[in-house]
């Protein structure tokens, strides 16, 4: 452990680190640019360094990158990633009520507890988390997937009739290209390209950069202006009491971060939607989520660094990746020779637990350097005024759904969904419901027809989607789910509140 | 300087760029890098291969390899790509059989045509394998087929996708051992592993790095080759069995429509070589890759011949799409 | 605002019998489970939205679109022009795209950058500023090539020029 210690502060070590976060925040920052392509494009380049300098590397990367997807959810309301989607919810409502450099204060030091957690629980508890990985079968994910689609009660702060419309209109576009079970090709309208589908990246320009920047070419003015703020002295401090002073919060979405993390194929994208979920639901103020309070800033940037440890448990005890990020590092591991699964523990175990602390340190490490590049960007974004602004962000959309899969089909493909991402936002489609569709669609659809094809083997085929513990689990958590604003209801009129529920 | 003569200076030096670019393919291949295109994300077999190989080949060549990605599709994104793409031998790109076979079958328009790749070189395959849990009461292939006669459709495989040589070779299987299994396709190999491991299916039809890599985690029953494989020696192959089993993936590189020959011929040399490198051939035997020497021409043998296989197949399915 | 939920009905309901529209090409069976419910519930919950417009003519809160843009008045004013403007953009964006292919992605994109600032800015005053105006944007989109098709070897895309 102390050899492990000493190789991390290894010089070069250090400032492969130091370039690893200022490359991953860079890389989450820009809208377009996922944790997942900016670990994939530096890949390459670990094949040259020793295992331990390359895995040092990517993993303060990836680290980076997932909290500073937050920066432009903050900023311009666009999630850099697709770990930072809830981010957008209440991010950018502060950022427009001048609060924007609080909200990344609290998105910093959320990212680094979460990211803290997470770790921890890598190194303590890897071994023994690492059987729930496995226990998720088919019938898990579907039912994962059902609990996941539940959100949309949360998300849809207006009219659940159109959460669930736009849910469905999400789900739709999720199932162009080949699918998943069948592998044949559907819904491509007679375009070969099309059969790679709609990337999530280039839904994500589309359904929050596109009808950002074509609402602020509307107005003629930037969404909002930060001319009257001024620098108040302490913000730092009083945000993080603030912080400090919800340890629910901050407990229940590392758990959920570490604990979908560690679900093979799931990562950041459904962790933060479901933490945002259960902080609306826990909260005593459910009504004020969406108008820019910190709480759900706090909750989506915990629970998203949370999957990184949380997602490298399965990979490093079992070899099998935990997110999709985990799966690049996967390849990363085998070219440098190294067998990922058990011999990480017992023969590999220096490099092994070198990895794991140089995680630590980039975590804290990620603290200052993101400060100081928020404390940058936001004065960037708050001064530039429309005219570079606007382009910007479209130069930076162009390029970013170009470099997901080097294709300038997709990046006409972002076009079209931005442009019907603006006429749904006009018609009061939030975007958060449709992308949870297009992320949860594939997982339910495999989830639901592998085990169809797994129930062959049992008298009542139906049977396998009901009859595991987990699935039961799951199910249970749906019901919650959806019955939840019943219960409220009946809580509250027990408890003699008078509060007027105008949700449905 | 004004604008126009500037214009007329800038054109000058593009038209002489341009001149000088085209007369120098003709004379000698290579003299600038060769794009090497992949189909398949960073991590995957397809570029751990091309990693392996880059360094060896730039020796070989002597001009830079540069290695890039155009993923989707389950390849056809790339494939489409190269088809399109100069053919000059400046741009090659991996392919895998029986992808490309199967795709412009069963899809109808997947973007590319079988016969439009030009097949450079195959260099490596990687056998079906038939694996079970390590604590799975299957000992042998037999203890399977036996169970699976008895209970048909109760044993599960699960495999990497539909219409891919794990799919396929299923159902080849089931066809050679008159059983009936229910195959259960997984988004990948790495995707479907977990399933086995959890107890979710019974059986995984997979590939022999896969069991390399797992080898701790995972029984192998069988190996679906003409040999064994080096990097898996104590496993026996189906046809040792008695079970005439042959199936698996290849890999090889191939160039865009109309490339001349002797660019296909140098560019076939290079890779003959680079798989004839030691360090390469060490390091892909450790990840449980079979080597293959399948040049240009046999190499259009082996697709066409497949092919024929594969839509004999897919007939009696009744999957081909017009 | 129940004018905007019809909108809405209709849209979504365009967009199911577009995919359906599609379904009859899908031969294998596991293809087919999944899109027919969810088509089927999208054209059910599009059907029940737009019902609910002729039912409830006046929507009980006012729905404001999800930007929580607010609309101040007198902004109706400028509506036509700004309308314009977003015309506009779309277009130029739609030729950037399509010119990248064919003129090369660093040319087409300072050349359409150029043209959106100054064309958002309402055009520029002096030769001065133009200037300037072209070496910023030719530095921030250098800095991105350079980093892309040099540092990180991704090919972007090019045509005659790059």
């Amino acid at each position: 452990m102390l050899e492990a210690l000493a190789q991390v502060f290894l010089p070069n070590n250090i400032l492969l680190m130091l370039a690893g976060i200022v490359g991953g925040l860079i890389a989450g920052a820009l809208p377009g640019f996922s944790a997942t392509m900016a670990v994939a494009l530096i890949v390459p380049f670990t094949f040259t360094m020793n295992p331990t300098s390359g895995l040092i590397t990517l993993g303060a990367i990836y680290m980076a990158a997932i909290y500073g997807g937050s920066f432009s959810a903050i900023l311009i309301n666009t999630p850099g990633t697709p770990s930072s989607i809830g981010t957008t919810f209440d991010g950018y409502p502060m950022a427009k009520k001048g609060k924007g450099w609080e909200a990344i204060i609290t998105a910093t030091v959320s990212s680094v507890i979460g990211g803290l957690f997470g770790v921890l629980v890598l190194l303590f508890l890897a071994p023994a988390l690492a059987k729930v990985a496995v226990r998720f079968g088919p019938p898990e994910y579907f039912w994962a997937a059902i609990f996941g689609l539940t959100i949309i009660a949360s998300l849809a702060s207006k009219s659940l009739l159109k959460g669930i419309i736009g849910g469905l209109f999400g789900l739709v576009l999720g199932m162009i290209g080949i699918d998943p079970v069948g592998g044949d090709v559907r819904f491509t309208f007679g375009i070969p390209q099309l059969q790679s589908g709609v990337a999530l990246i280039v839904a994500l320009i589309g359904f929050f950069c596109i009808p950002e920047v074509l609402t602020m070419i509307k107005e003629g003015v930037k969404a909002y202006d930060t001319v009257g703020y001024q620098k108040q002295k302490g913000a730092f401090l009083a945000t993080t009491r603030e912080i400090f002073r919800m340890p629910g919060n901050l407990l229940r979405s590392s758990v959920i971060g570490t604990i979908i993390g560690i679900i093979p194929g799931a990562g950041g994208n459904i962790a933060n939607l479901v933490a945002y979920n259960e902080t609306v639901r826990a909260s005593k103020h459910p009504e004020k989520f969406g108008t820019g309070i910190i709480d759900g800033v706090v909750a989506t940037e915990t629970s998203n660094n949370a999957t990184v440890g949380g997602g490298l448990v399965p990979l490093l005890t079992l070899g099998i990746p935990g997110t999709p990020v985990d799966a690049i590092i996967y390849g990363a591991l085998l070219l440098q020779g190294i067998n990922p699964g058990p011999e990480l523990f017992t023969t590999r175990a220096n490099i092994t637990y070198a990895f794991i602390l140089s995680l630590f340190v980039a975590t804290i490490l990620m603290m200052p350097i993101g400060l100081y590049m928020g404390k940058m960007l936001h004065g960037i974004v708050s001064k530039i005024s429309l005219r570079y602004l606007a382009p910007s962000i479209l130069f930076l959309a162009i390029l970013g759904s170009y470099a997901i899969r080097n294709s300038v089909f997709d990046v006409a493909v972002m076009l079209t969904v931005g442009l019907a991402g603006y006429a749904v936002k006009e018609l009061g489609f939030h975007p958060g419901p449709i992308t949870l569709g297009l992320i949860l669609g594939p997982m339910a659809e495999e989830g639901l027809l592998q085990a169809m094809l797994m129930g062959k083997a049992l008298p009542q085929p139906w049977t396998i989607f009901f009859n595991r513990p987990f699935s039961q689990v799951l199910i249970a958590l749906s019901l919650i789910s959806i019955l939840w604003p019943l219960i409220t209801k009946i809580v509250k009129r027990s408890s003699g509140k008078e509060e007027v529920y105008e949700k449905y | 300087m004004t604008y126009r003569k500037s214009f007329l200076i800038f054109s000058g030096i593009l038209v002489l760029l341009l001149t000088l670019f085209s007369t120098q393919t003709l004379a000698a291949f290579p003299d600038k890098p060769v794009n090497y295109l992949l189909a398949f994300d960073p991590g995957g077999e397809s570029d751990i291969t091309a990693r392996l190989q880059q360094k060896a080949l730039e020796d070989v060549l002597g001009v830079k390899v540069i290695i890039s990605y155009k993923t989707g599709g389950g390849g056809a994104s790339g494939w489409s790509e190269l088809v399109r793409s100069k053919p000059d031998g400046y741009t090659i790109a991996g392919h895998n059989l029986p992808h490309i076979i199967l795709q412009p079958l069963q899809r109808g328009n997947a973007g590319y045509q079988t016969e439009q790749l030009q097949n450079i070189y195959f260099f490596e395959s990687t056998p079906n394998i038939l694996a079970v849990r390590k604590d799975s009461p299957f000992k042998t292939v037999k203890d399977l087929v036996e169970y699976a006669r008895k209970n048909p459709e109760a044993v599960t495989i699960g495999g990497s996708g539909s219409f891919t040589a794990n799919h396929l070779g299923t159902l080849e299987f089931q066809k050679i051992t008159g059983t009936k299994l229910t195959y259960i396709p997984f988004s990948g190999s790495g995707t479907a592993l977990p399933a086995l491991l959890g107890s979710n299916v019974t059986a995984l039809m997979t590939y022999t790095t896969m069991g390399a890599s797992y080898k701790d985690q995972v029984r192998i029953l069988a190996v679906a080759a003409e040999k064994r494989s080096p990097a898996l020696p104590d496993v026996p192959t189906f046809k040792e069995l008695g079970y005439d089993y042959v199936e698996g993936a290849y890999r090889g590189v191939a160039a865009p429509p109309g490339t001349p020959p002797e660019v296909i011929k140098a560019l076939e040399k290079a890779f003959d070589k680079v798989m004839h490198n030691p360090q390469v051939i060490k390091k892909m035997n450790e990840l449980a890759f079979d080597i293959e020497y399948i040049g240009a021409e046999e190499s259009r043998k082996l697709v066409e011949q497949r092919t024929k296989y594969y839509k004999e197949m897919l007939e009696e399915l009744g999957l081909v799409k017009k | 605002m129940k004018n905007i939920d019809r909108k809405a009905a209709i849209m979504m309901l365009a967009v199911s019998i577009i995919f359906w529209a599609q379904m009859p090409g899908l031969m294998n069976p596991f293809s087919i489970v999944f899109p027919r419910a969810i088509l089927t519930l999208l054209t059910i919950t599009s059907l029940v939205l737009l019902v609910r417009t002729y039912l409830r003519p006046k929507g009980q809160a006012p729905e404001v679109a999800q930007s929580g843009k607010a609309q101040e008045p007198g902004a109706g004013a400028a509506n036509a022009g700004t309308w314009k403007n977003v015309i506009i953009s779309v277009v130029v964006v739609a030729v950037w795209i399509a010119l990248l292919d064919v003129v090369g992605f660093y040319v087409t994109s300072v050349l359409a950058f150029a043209f959106l600032a100054w064309f958002l800015g309402q055009g520029v005053k002096h030769l001065r500023e133009a200037v300037t105006m072209l070496v910023i944007i030719a530095a921030e989109i250098g800095v991105f090539y350079v980093i892309f098709a040099k540092l990180l070897l991704v090919p972007l895309p090019t045509g005659v020029l790059f």
